[in-house]
């Protein structure tokens, strides 16, 4: 009566791929982030008008108060890391030549925080609690997080 | 909008804005592969093309023969009954004349998808399929093709055949193109 | 059941490609709705947003993504999806939140940023087919339209320039929405002789790729009696969707519109649509499917919208007839999937509400309804306002 299949030469497959890629523009606080850190080799936060709270990454509004921000100021170093891991393999399962430690970290007085890779120091000395800096290229940017890196400050 | 805002948000870039850098961006380009297994009927109706065969499903509940052919009704939400053979004509549902690919580039010579109901199942009983040797320009496609033409399927050669709704090459006005 | 109104409502500009980040435009669009209602975010018990596939905007998880932007950090919050037809069904899903007397407020949104699509937003569409039985044919698109298209035209005789009359009328009207990205004065000859992109579709027969976002701000009676004044109440939502076997049905009438139809009408306790339904905003993402929805509607008989259409009924300063698409709908204002369906449900209340500028039509109005329609042509998505006498 019913009519399954009990062997897998009888699995009748189709192939599909995703066929579109994506080009994301970094909207109006992001836009502002990226040229102040390529351009200035900094980052920046933005300032709700209304509570004074700052924001990293930068944002148009403020999510609490929902009212515009329009102010930005860089952040002061050093920031402290919060959490950390250290990567073995990459995203297609491969063993890295060298593990990576990627730490998020955060700056007094700014909510929010950035995840970049953490260079510079041996992943068995990385502890929660180390101050760190950016290490930002100013160089050769690709105007993309990649930019991005955290040294020991 | 209460004072008929004439000053709505939004900043619109232009596609200059982006080429030569007034506005950043990021780019990605996704590696997702998929492996869709086609289930039972759908297995079936694969097979039976490969033999150069439309199958059809019959459910008794509702009364219909079904092309795609599948395991269960939508309608009477029974399990279908029974495998159908079904003829390889049909007639033209509706048609159209593209001279467009899926990325939005332009073609040359048109492609001519349709909706082809299938003789021996119940009306509006239809499948997407292209139509074949009726003509390479608008002009010659819409004087050959008309809605409510009686069609056949063009197979591909036994050995060319892999079990794909590709091995009918289209379908074509009976009695020739 | 609580009676739900419709305090306020805003948009942003609709644009080919924003600078702003879905987020931001579902700020602007939230902000600009909060302050038409005069109310601010801490009014906002519950936050509701919709949106079309991931694969536009190309974030996936895009609801959770958008929500700090639409308000909803900390609330209860929920994303809603049905293809096209989303932006109208925003208004019934906003409205059951605070019919059912679990909220007294719900901010509604939609938002859409297909730009970042590339080379072509069309392109992610094709994953809508099956994979078996007809993606190997190398579909697109485009194809669904024009073979719905010529089906419809076929079987009542339709001629090419009765619906480029529909594109003519809507970007002509679009002249007067704020935030249009393609209106203007067009001939029929110029409509029926643009590119031929799919016969019989024609290239300013189709409406844009758009980005942009839209807001609505709902409540139940106790709020909007603590504002005063006159409000416009939601009177009826319907909502239906069709089998996705799409090449075994009907393509010339699209009953899945007609089922939605029938539920707004009678949640609304309207028998006579004809005479109780005085402005209509179908759904009109090619210009052949605003008839083909305005039949659906039962605003005219099968095949009989084209010839109103000739004789001006539809037209926006009629006084005899029903305006449809004042905005100037996705052909005239722009199409960002979600955001789109949601403007002409906002047209609906500032229309009812005396709030459309330019744009307001002639005849006095007490009751409007906007349609939406998407997936694969599956759904019909339906929403009728009506104000107190």
């Amino acid at each position: 009566m019913h009519e399954y299949l009990t062997r897998s030469d009888q699995l009748r497959q189709v192939h599909g791929d995703w066929q579109v890629h994506y080009r994301y523009t970094y909207g109006v606080a992001g836009e502002r982030f990226f040229r102040e850190l390529k351009d200035h080799g900094h980052l920046v936060a933005s300032t709700c008008p209304k509570t004074g709270k700052r924001y990293l990454p930068p944002s148009l509004y403020c999510e609490d108060t929902f009212v515009e921000m329009t102010e930005y100021s860089p952040v002061q170093s050093p920031g402290t890391v919060q959490s950390f891991t250290v990567l073995h393999d990459s995203l297609e399962n491969e063993p890295l030549a060298e593990p990576i430690v990627v730490a998020f970290v955060e700056f007094d007085g700014v909510s929010g925080g950035l995840l970049a890779p953490l260079r510079d120091v041996k992943p068995d000395q990385v502890k929660i609690g180390l101050k760190v800096k950016p290490a930002i290229d100013t160089k050769q940017p690709t105007n993309s997080m990649v930019d991005l890196a955290w040294v020991p400050a | 909008m209460s004072a008929m805002n004439t000053e709505l948000r939004g900043t619109s870039l232009r596609e200059a804005d982006i080429r030569e850098g007034r506005a950043l961006v990021t780019e990605w380009h996704p590696k997702a592969l998929y492996k869709f297994d086609a289930g039972i009927a759908v297995g079936q109706f694969l097979d039976g093309l490969k033999e150069g065969k439309l199958l059809g499903r019959k459910c008794n509940a509702s009364g219909r023969v079904v092309i795609p052919p599948r395991m269960f009704c939508e309608i009477s939400f029974q399990r279908s009954d029974e495998w159908v053979q079904l003829a390889n004509t049909g007639t033209v549902n509706t048609f159209s004349v593209s001279f467009v690919n899926w990325d939005a580039s332009r073609r040359e010579t048109p492609q001519v998808p349709a909706v082809v109901d299938i003789d021996g199942t119940n009306p509006n009983m239809g499948i997407l399929h292209l139509l074949g040797e009726v003509g390479e320009t608008l002009d010659e496609v819409l004087q050959r093709v008309k809605v409510g033409m009686a069609v056949e399927a063009v197979w591909k050669p036994a050995e060319q055949r892999e079990g794909a709704i590709t091995d009918i090459l289209y379908f074509r006005p009976v009695g020739g193109g | 059941m609580n009676k739900v109104a419709v305090l306020g409502a805003g948009t942003t500009r609709f644009m080919r490609r924003s600078l702003e980040t879905g987020r931001e435009m579902c700020w602007e669009a939230a902000q600009a709705a909060l302050d038409d209602a005069g109310m601010t975010l801490d009014d906002i018990d519950c936050v509701v947003l919709g949106t079309a596939p991931d694969a536009f905007d190309g974030v996936h998880m895009k609801g959770e993504y958008l929500l700090d932007g639409a308000g909803a950090k900390g609330k209860p919050y929920t994303r809603v999806y049905v293809g096209g037809g989303t932006g109208v069904f925003m208004v019934p899903a906003g409205w059951w939140h605070v019919a059912s007397g679990a909220f007294r407020t719900c901010l509604v949104l939609a938002e859409e940023k297909m730009s970042s699509t590339q080379p072509h937003p069309q392109g992610a569409f094709n994953a809508i087919y099956d994979p078996f039985t007809e993606r190997p044919l190398g579909v697109n698109l485009l194809w669904i339209f024009s073979l719905e298209m010529n089906r419809y035209m076929q079987t009542y005789g339709i001629p090419v320039e009765t619906i480029a009359k529909v594109a003519v009328k809507n970007k002509k009207n679009a002249k007067d929405h704020p935030a249009s990205q393609v209106a203007g004065d067009f001939s029929v000859d110029e409509i029926v002789n643009s590119e031929v992109m799919a016969y019989p579709v024609m290239r300013l027969m189709v409406s844009p790729v758009t980005d942009g976002a839209a807001a609505m701000v709902l409540a139940n009676e106790d709020f909007a009696k603590k504002k005063g004044g006159k409000h416009v109440w939601v009177d009826g939502v319907g909502w239906n969707l069709d089998t996705s076997y799409w090449t075994n049905r009907d393509l010339a009438y699209p009953q899945y519109v007609e089922n939605a139809a029938k539920m707004a009408f009678k949640m609304a306790g309207i028998k006579d649509p004809r005479k109780e339904i005085h402005v209509v905003e179908p759904y009109d993402p090619f210009a052949y499917k605003e008839l083909h929805h305005l039949e659906g509607l039962q605003l005219a008989d099968k095949g009989e919208a084209p010839k109103r259409l000739e004789e001006g009924f539809w037209d926006r300063d009629t006084t005899t007839g029903i305006p449809a698409s004042p905005s100037g709908g996705l052909l005239g204002v722009g199409n960002p999937i979600a955001a789109a369906g949601l403007m002409k449900a906002i047209e609906i209340y500032l229309q009812l509400a005396g709030k459309a500028g330019a744009r307001q039509i002639k005849r006095s109005a007490q009751r409007g309804m906007a349609q939406a329609w998407g997936d694969l042509m599956q759904v019909g998505t339906v929403m009728i306002m009506g104000v107190e006498k």
